[in-house]
């Protein structure tokens, strides 16, 4: 038997036609590229030429899962987002987990490719016996978790017999920076990988749960795998917080380091008034009346459900906000009422934004009203630091493109841009348009060279997962220099790797050795960790190559004036990135095997990496 | 030592023999009197699609018997009961006493009245010797007619079907399994035979069987005349009764018996397809002639004959039957025209879901799929499970006018699985029949 | 009447408890039962199966109580149904015909049928070793000696009416 660990099969959906067909995902094809992000960029790279933008019917929309999806090992029900983004109009490499991908392995399809563009608003059914494009009119509209809602009636199923992976009202107005949300809670969100699919008028995709299974080549030694991942996740230092309570516990982590983004950063000072302990991770949950919502096989305490317990939307039923969420729905913003901010992070979820580039935008208008840039006839009302209610008004007013929301939905960067002068200085962007992570990045170096480089409309390495395994130290001062582009660019490879095999970033944070154990289990290959990195340093070298074909060069590798700007208070005040910032690029690129000046994959590295045809494309027949 | 004279050696007569042994290891008198040697009709189609062999059909072997210390008279027939004696008598006079009788004669076949249903190739489909018959006359390309689209036919549709014969099912009345599942069921159904290639006709009644050299010419009250190499009549059975005329036993359509499954007359029980007993639903006395009712009834009867009181709460009315992957069954009372009805159907599936109420409680169910689909699913049992308790399930009509398809979470939050829990047929845990073996 | 020795009758009996509070609905025991029965990681084919409750806030495994009266045992026309050592009622495979009286017979929907292998199919306990429990990372399913009783009725019938919020009414 050759699949074992795949379903074996690429769902493709021409939406101008209407037409389905499925395409063997061939066995060559799977040990090089893998699934996930790896498969998406080959398509990418093969399908979509320099001159189809991410809004042109030929951009490809690749929601792909990946090998370890379907089977024990926990959090596997990953999703991968590939297309050309909205946002950069670059490659994108976006993930939610959920069950997405079991329920699509239990098809039998590893991936979903749309390409075209429908001419009237469908969402894609999927069973295992069938695959129809259906109309969406009655979803219109509907947010992502009245969407789901609404097919789980119509389908007559419930609970994880079908998964829903959606767009809301934002990505149906082409909202520049709209995600795609699934299976309550889980958003695909970077790049306006919500923007692409409303552009194909694809409202969702329902996956009713196969009947097919998925085979493992070594199924005992997959569970014995997958217990020594789960074994480490609970008691490795590095992951034990993660184990128990997701990402809560970043808020006051990253507080004390001086990384948590206040108020559009503006201070770096935790408000006297706002209690600590309601913020520490136990803090948190103990707020809520909450229940696991676990992802596929997940025994991590991470996602959950929650019941507003005070304040006007007592007893409404949300998702336990993520640290992304408690920063882009709450301390960017200014507000710090746990209650009101997690009600607001699944507002976010449910119109489907990005609840990052939220943040920027949202925080970014408030200190624009503050200092009277955007005035309140601009923006039709007053919205103070901390307004719940007025951020989610203006949530709204993005979702619909009305009055100033139709500049905002653009995104942080281009309405800066399009206010210029002091508004601009204050926005909070990349010149590449990968929209930063809740944090402040001008504490944390390798978060923001990495955000600036990064070619999947995100990071592409993001925090540096058991250095040790690739003999990288296992820490390095946040704020060095030196070390830190050697980190990140050394470590560059294996997040791509991860995000290629169906499972999630926060399950697959075990040693690398453990990690290909289940990978061989699952497939029956030899990988090992060098493979591993190889494989993924391959699939970012695409995604390079795909933006540098696009246009997208070394010129936007910066952040905006505020994003590099140098904090003015707190644990790091008056340290500055961008005294450092060429010479961390210098190391940065000669770390990855990039040539400094172009911004190209050298042609050796491209050739180790068994990109002959990118060396090509990129440096021509004879280097 | 008590003596239990047994008559019939099909399901019921079985099942009470393996709960008497169980209940006393031997310690009584067991005569079985018996025309044919235990097995259980309902395995015939599988015999007929050839997935098993003539020994898997029987349940018990005269080794068996004697192992359990039965005294099986096997192709014997009992002819008529004297009470006032405590004998039965046997065809060719030999005669029984017994201390307890168990009537256990079932049911047999009737073929159509029509003139040349007792020709060659043309058979019924009830019991071994048929179905070797059958088996022996169909192969790839036989053209073969079924007469009768009711549930007994439905039974062998596979087998046949997969033996590759070229079947033709008939039908007097206007639609197919009219007493196993209501109109919109039977379209769904006959859709699917159609798409698969089986022909049915329906409202079609048979005038004659003609011989056409080796093959059989059908001709009808109307329509075209059908040409076949084989004819199966599944036109309905009756019970094996006339035999027990004049011996005081009161009967019905068959012999009335009580919770007891005692018969009017002391010391005779009956059971099975033979037997006229309450209805778990409605209370009422019914026949089911049904596996599950012949089996609890020979299990109640023993029990009762064993001298313990073991009082049968009813049976209950279900049919389970695969179509050519599609699954059909119901339960209960699913044709009552009293009952709140919610129903759906999916067509694309296709799929189909009758829910019959009264107040609270479920009394009768359809359900209707794909096989590949339906055992995704806990449905078919947690609805025989509700209609069996009666569980009132009030608290989510609502949600099950809705969507009748979503009975899971109804049957969980009804508590009918702790309702049920505590229940046994026999006041004891069942064992397995292997288990059972006489002492000495 | 001596009493019958049965492993149906043996006393106290290691079962499946299921404590639902703690299922997070990850769907863990469902691939490892798979994995048990069909060789493969194919969910459709699991026999412990997880409903959601209160939208997706809540959820509860389910599976074969072995009950006492083990209906699908009695009602199977060819003695395919058998106890195991574990106590657990076992469809022996070679003597199944595949006619499904036992999954009508079972009244608490835990007895199906492989439309693959032609035969019914349940929970056998694993040959007590219960896949589910092992794996389940929340041991919201536990394998040890307790009553058979409805683990998942009282948590169903609470969380089935208090659904709250947006998600109410998506049951
Ligand atoms: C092809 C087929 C498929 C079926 N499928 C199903 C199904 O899927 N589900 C279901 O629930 N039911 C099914 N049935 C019906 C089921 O088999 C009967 O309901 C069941 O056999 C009744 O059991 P019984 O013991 O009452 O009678 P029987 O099994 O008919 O046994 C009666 C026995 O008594 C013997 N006998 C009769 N008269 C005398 C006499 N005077 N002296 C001595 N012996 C006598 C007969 O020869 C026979 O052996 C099916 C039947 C057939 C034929
Ligand atoms: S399906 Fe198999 S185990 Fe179930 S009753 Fe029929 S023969 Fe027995
Ligand atoms: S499958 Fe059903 S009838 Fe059989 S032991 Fe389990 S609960 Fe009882
Ligand atoms: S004990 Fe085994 S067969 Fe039974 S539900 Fe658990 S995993 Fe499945």
């Amino acid at each position: 038997m050759t699949d074992y660990a795949y379903a074996g099969e690429i769902l493709r959906v021409d939406l101008s036609s209407g037409k389905t067909w499925g395409e063997k995902f061939e066995a060559a094809d799977r040990r090089k590229w893998v699934g996930g992000a790896g498969l998406g960029a080959k398509i990418l790279w093969e399908e979509v030429p320099p001159d189809v933008g991410w809004d042109h019917p030929e951009n490809r929309l690749v929601l792909a899962t990946g090998p370890l999806a379907g089977l024990p090992v926990w959090g596997t029900g990953g999703l991968t987002v590939v297309t050309r983004g909205a946002m950069t109009n670059g490659a994108t490499n976006t993930q939610a987990n959920g069950f997405f991908g079991a329920n699509l392995k239990y098809c039998g399809y590893d991936a979903i490719v749309f390409q075209g563009e429908s001419p009237d608003w469908v969402y894609l059914h999927i069973r295992d016996d069938g695959v129809e494009l259906r109309d969406a009119s009655e979803l219109l509209g509907k947010d992502t978790w009245e969407t789901q809602q609404s097919l789980e009636k119509t389908l007559n199923l419930s609970g994880h017999n079908l998964s829903v992976y959606s767009i809301g009202p934002a990505g149906e107005n082409l909202v520049r920076f709209a995600a795609i949300q699934g299976d309550y809670g889980h958003v695909a969100s970077k790049n306006g990988c919500g923007t692409v699919m409303g552009k194909k008028k694809v409202k969702a995709v329902a996956i009713e749960r196969g009947t097919k299974g998925v085979a493992a080549a070594h199924p005992k030694a997959l569970f014995a795998a997958a217990d020594d991942i789960a074994h480490s996740l609970q008691t490795d230092p590095s992951t034990r917080g993660l184990y128990l309570y997701g990402t809560l516990g970043g808020v006051r982590n990253l507080q004390g380091m001086g990384a948590l983004p206040i108020r559009n950063y503006t201070t770096n000072v935790w408000p006297e008034e706002v209690e600590t302990q309601k913020w520490e991770a136990n803090g948190l949950r103990e707020g809520f009346d909450h229940r696991g919502h676990q992802c596929s096989a997940c025994g991590m305490h991470h996602c959950h459900m929650q019941v507003i317990s005070s304040g006007p939307y007592k007893g409404q039923v949300v998702d336990e906000p993520e640290y992304e969420g408690w920063s882009g729905a709450g301390w960017t913003i200014g507000a710090t009422d746990p209650q009101q901010v997690t009600w607001m992070n699944t507002q976010l979820d449910r119109a489907c934004v990005d609840v990052n580039e939220f943040g920027w935008l949202c925080g970014w208008v408030m200190e624009c009203q503050q200092k009277g840039y955007i005035t309140d006839q601009d923006l039709g009302f007053r919205l103070e630091w901390g307004d719940i209610d007025g951020a989610n008004r203006l949530l709204e007013m993005i979702c619909k493109r009305e009055g100033m929301g139709d500049l905002l939905a653009e995104g942080t960067k281009l309405a800066a841009e399009k206010l210029g002068g002091e508004a601009q200085d204050c926005a909070i962007y990349t010149e590449v348009n990968n929209s930063p992570r809740g944090h402040d990045h001008r504490s944390r170096w390798e978060e923001m060279i990495d955000t600036c480089t990064g070619s999947g409309g995100t990071m592409d390495t993001a925090p540096p997962v058991f250095p040790t395994d690739y003999g990288l130290p296992a820490r390095v001062h946040p704020q060095d220099a030196e070390e830190v582009p050697k980190h990140v660019g050394g470590l560059r490879g294996r997040r791509a790797y991860e995000d290629s095999l169906g499972a999630c970033v926060f399950t697959t944070r075990a040693p690398m050795d453990v990690l290909c154990r289940s990978i061989q289990a699952a497939t029956g290959w030899d990988v090992d960790k060098d493979e591993a990195m190889q494989t993924g340093r391959r699939i970012n070298a695409l995604m390079r190559a795909f933006n540098l074909r696009c246009g997208i060069g070394p010129e936007v590798e910066k952040p905006s004036r505020r994003y590099g700007s140098t904090p003015v208070d707190g644990p790091i005040a008056g340290v500055s990135i961008m005294d450092q910032w060429e010479k961390m690029l210098d190391i940065w690129y000669e770390t990855a095997g990039y040539d400094r000046e172009t911004g190209r994959p050298k042609p050796e590295l491209l050739r180790e990496l068994d990109l002959e045809d990118v060396a090509e494309a990129l440096w021509g027949a004879n280097v | 030592m008590a003596r239990h004279v047994i008559v019939g050696g099909g399901t019921a007569g079985w099942n009470a023999i393996t709960t008497l042994r169980e209940l006393d290891q031997g310690d009584s008198e067991i005569i079985l009197v018996a025309d044919e040697t235990p097995y259980s009709r309902m395995v015939l189609p599988y015999y007929l699609a050839r997935d098993i062999a003539e020994s898997h059909v029987y349940i018990a072997s005269p080794p068996k018997l004697a192992a359990l210390s039965v005294d099986a008279r096997l192709g014997a027939r009992a002819e008529k009961i004297d009470a006032s004696a405590g004998k039965l008598i046997l065809e060719g006079g030999d005669e029984v006493e017994y201390d307890n009788l168990l009537i256990a004669t079932g049911s047999s076949a009737v073929k159509a009245p029509v003139p040349g249903a007792d020709g060659e190739n043309v058979h019924s489909f009830w019991t071994f010797p048929q179905a070797r018959a059958v088996a022996s006359g169909v192969g790839e390309g036989a053209r073969v007619a079924m007469i009768g689209a009711g549930f007994i036919a439905f039974t062998i549709l596979n087998a046949l079907v997969s033996q590759g014969v070229k079947l033709t099912v008939v039908e007097l009345e206007s639609r197919i399994l009219p007493r196993m599942i209501d109109d919109t069921g039977a379209g769904i159904v006959q859709d699917w035979l159609n798409d698969r290639g089986v022909e049915v006709r329906t409202s079609a009644q048979l005038a004659s069987i003609e011989d056409k050299g080796d093959a059989k010419l059908l001709k009808f009250k109307e329509g075209p005349d059908l040409e076949v190499d084989l004819v199966i009549m599944a036109t309905g059975i009756k019970p094996n009764i006339d035999w027990v005329a004049g011996s005081g036993l009161e009967t019905n359509q068959g012999i009335l018996v009580d919770e007891y499954c005692r018969t009017n007359v002391e010391n005779i029980y009956a059971a099975g397809d033979i037997a006229e007993g309450p209805d778990a639903v409605t209370g009422e006395k019914v026949v089911h002639a049904i596996e599950p009712t012949a089996m609890q009834h020979g299990r109640v009867a023993a029990a009762n004959m064993a001298g313990q009181e073991v009082a049968y709460k009813g049976s209950l009315l279900m049919n389970i039957v695969d179509v050519l992957d599609m699954e059909i069954a119901s339960f209960g009372a699913w044709d009552d025209a009293d009952a709140e009805v919610f129903e759906a159907v999916r067509a694309e599936r296709p799929a189909y879901r009758k829910l019959l109420f009264h107040g609270g409680r479920l009394t009768g169910a359809i359900i209707l799929g794909k096989t590949r689909e339906i055992w995704t699913t806990n449905d078919v049992g947690m609805l025989k499970g509700l209609v069996y308790t009666g569980v009132d399930i009030s608290e989510w009509k609502e949600h099950l006018r809705e969507n009748p398809f979503d009975v899971k979470r109804a049957f969980l939050a009804s508590g009918a699985a702790g309702g049920l829990l505590p229940e046994t047929i026999l006041g004891r845990p069942s064992i397995s029949a292997h288990e059972i073996a006489v002492s000495s | 009447m001596r009493e019958a020795l049965s492993s149906n009758r043996g006393g106290a009996m290691k079962i499946l408890k299921i404590i639902p509070e703690k299922c997070t609905g990850c769907m863990r025991c469902e691939l490892a039962c798979s994995y048990e029965q069909t060789g493969t990681f194919q969910p459709s084919k699991a026999v412990i199966r997880v409903s959601a409750f209160e939208g997706h806030t809540s959820y509860a495994p389910y599976t074969c109580p072995q009950c006492d009266e083990a209906w699908c045992l009695t009602a199977c026309p060819v003695e395919a149904i058998g106890i195991s050592p574990a106590g657990a009622k076992d469809v022996a495979d070679d003597i199944c015909v595949g006619c499904k009286l036992c999954t009508i017979a079972c009244p608490y929907g835990t007895m199906f049928y492989d439309i693959d292998t032609h035969k019914a199919f349940k929970c056998d306990l694993c040959g007590g070793n219960p896949a589910c429990a092992s794996v389940c990372p929340t041991d919201a399913i536990v394998y040890e000696e307790a009553d058979k009783t409805d683990w998942v009725g009282p948590f169903a019938a609470e969380r089935a009416k208090s659904p709250a919020g947006p998600l109410a009414g998506v049951l």
